[in-house]
């Protein structure tokens, strides 16, 4: 989250913050990691949030997600079975090191 | 060649010139394709959806009809057909539902705004304003995109009349040649119209096929080539129109405003009768912030509230009851809501009896906009801002955290009050806890 100044508080220095006109915008990881919030599904793997775009062409040193026959998995895309589904293209992988709040 | 064709008075482009031309995108067995998203290994399995109770079928996957199980057909009369053929049961899992329907809303949106969300699992276009050259393929395109950035099979029709597209989409369903798109804009629209009953022609219900079967009429070919005003006595206004538009012209426009809802109510049949009034304030509870958190969303405020209750209709002695309550100031914040509904409650409520279900409603909305504190502070402006701040954070909570994080403790004091929704499957997109897992 990003902070806002506590109301009644006011600075008087020097410079003026580039921020106050409201042409800068705090760093947001959606707009970083999705594309194509219509096409980004999101996928658990060994603890990691996979982020997954389905509009992608994979390249072959791409980590992709395919189903094959009743189950989808992960891999890159050379490892990926012949007769598998392409199902996505994995564009980040999230590692969470602490959950919640605590 | 441009100056001889030009012409003295200048032909004025656009809505006025160009008949409408209606594309009708509609999901295939939007409920169970949702369910299979995550689920190849349903992939070929008959599979059905049940109502938010458990109670009966809401969607049925080209398996489940093929073994004659029809919509609407109650769980427990089946149970033995399920059983026989492995018939993979899902209860309604709304929160996917919902999130797959707005991705797909959010997609034709970028095509063009002339939309018109008909259903959770249907949408109109208008496409005369689009530079389409080849309506076939336009579709194909529409199609595989919806496939391949959703997950989401389609079927699309494409007509000059409403009624048509979506004669056209049912036709493009069940036509395994015409893989899924079918247009009707250069018509040769015969067989198709006569491959239709007239059961299934949008606005036909089951209420007037039985009546134009008794006139000889069994398909939408014998239907469009009746006389407006015999179609008008047989069938009124609606009647005419709907001759009309199997004959390619728009009768219906697209309906582009969002109405906002006038009323929201929340019934539930408990799974059996109770008498206590704790889980009976814990429902009136739980519908009231579901139904608020509606409200909200749609900037509004109820005027109005009102609870009922009845016995079990299928045992002798059946009651219901019912009050409505004028609020004493317009709001949309459960907590307020939960006080006067529960009060209203203890005031009705007897101890003899057995209670089998139960509803709130909230009614006469006003859009939050127009909420004017009156000049003698009877509506206390502070209290009013306070209240939204906070639901807008436990909105947002439970938005990041999952539905019923943060929720009002009257609704837990119930413990046995659920509805039953034995088969649900995970919230997969819309909540962290319940993303698919994958090795």
């Amino acid at each position: 989250m990003y902070y806002q100044q506590p109301d009644g508080v006011s600075i008087h220095d020097g410079f003026p913050n580039p921020a106050a006109d409201g042409s800068l915008q705090p760093l947001d990881l959606n707009q970083l990691l999705i594309k194509n919030p219509i096409a980004t599904y999101f996928v658990r793997a060994a603890g990691d949030i996979l982020i997954v775009d389905r509009t992608l062409k994979p390249k072959p040193i791409d980590r992709v997600v395919w189903s094959h026959q009743d189950h989808i998995s992960t891999s890159s895309l050379k490892q990926m079975p012949a007769e598998a589904e392409l199902w996505g293209v994995v564009t980040a992988r999230v590692t969470q090191y602490r959950w919640g709040q605590s | 060649m441009g100056r001889r064709y030009r012409t003295r008075y200048p032909i004025p482009l656009g809505s006025v010139m160009s008949k409408p031309i209606f594309a009708l995108i509609d999901c295939n067995n939007f409920f169970v394709s949702c369910e299979r998203l995550f689920r190849p290994d349903l992939a070929t399995k008959p599979v059905v959806v049940l109502s938010s109770n458990d109670g009966c079928v809401v969607a049925r996957s080209n398996e489940a009809k093929a073994l004659d199980i029809p919509m609407g057909a109650p769980a427990f009369q089946w149970r033995a057909v399920f059983d026989k053929h492995h018939v993979q049961q899902f209860s309604a899992n709304f929160e996917l539902y919902g999130d797959v329907s707005r991705r797909i809303t959010a997609l034709l949106a970028s095509i063009t705004p002339r939309l018109e969300v008909y259903s959770i699992d249907e949408a109109f276009l208008d496409l005369s304003q689009l530079p389409i050259t080849n309506y076939e393929i336009w579709g194909r395109e529409v199609r595989n995109r919806i496939l391949q950035w959703t997950g989401m099979p389609v079927s699309i029709g494409i007509a000059t009349s409403k009624t048509l597209a979506k004669l056209a989409s049912e036709r493009a369903k069940k036509d395994q040649t015409l893989d899924g798109v079918l247009s009707l804009i250069n018509p040769r629209s015969g067989t198709h119209l006569q491959q239709t009953p007239i059961g299934d022609i949008w606005g036909i219900g089951w209420r007037l096929a039985p009546k134009l079967k008794a006139e000889g009429i069994y398909t939408a070919a014998e239907l469009a080539a009746l006389r407006p005003q015999h179609a008008q006595q047989l069938m009124g206004i609606r009647g005419r129109q709907v001759v009309a538009e199997l004959g390619g012209t728009s009768c219906f426009q697209l309906e582009l405003a969002h109405k906002p809802r006038q009323s929201i109510a929340r019934t539930r049949t408990f799974g059996h009768d109770t008498n206590s009034i704790s889980e009976l304030e814990s429902a009136i509870a739980t519908f009231v912030v579901r139904g608020s958190f509606r409200l909200r969303q749609d900037n509004q405020l109820a005027q109005t509230a009102g609870l009922f209750l009845t016995t079990n209709r299928k045992k002798p002695n059946y009651q219901s009851w019912s009050q409505e309550i004028l609020l004493p100031q317009p709001t949309a914040d459960p907590g307020t809501l939960i006080k006067l509904l529960t009060t209203k409650l203890g005031q009705i409520h007897r101890a003899s009896t057995p209670y089998h279900r139960a509803g709130a409603w909230l009614g006469n909305f006003i859009p939050t906009t127009s909420f004017q504190p009156d000049l003698f502070g009877a509506r206390d402006p502070h209290v009013h801002e306070r209240s939204v701040q906070r639901l807008s954070a436990i909105d947002a909570v439970n938005e990041q955290f999952g539905k019923g994080t943060i929720t009002y403790a009257t609704t837990k004091l119930g413990q046995t009050w659920q509805p039953i929704r034995q088969n649900a499957s995970p919230a997969y997109t819309t909540s962290w806890a319940d993303l698919p897992i994958i090795s």
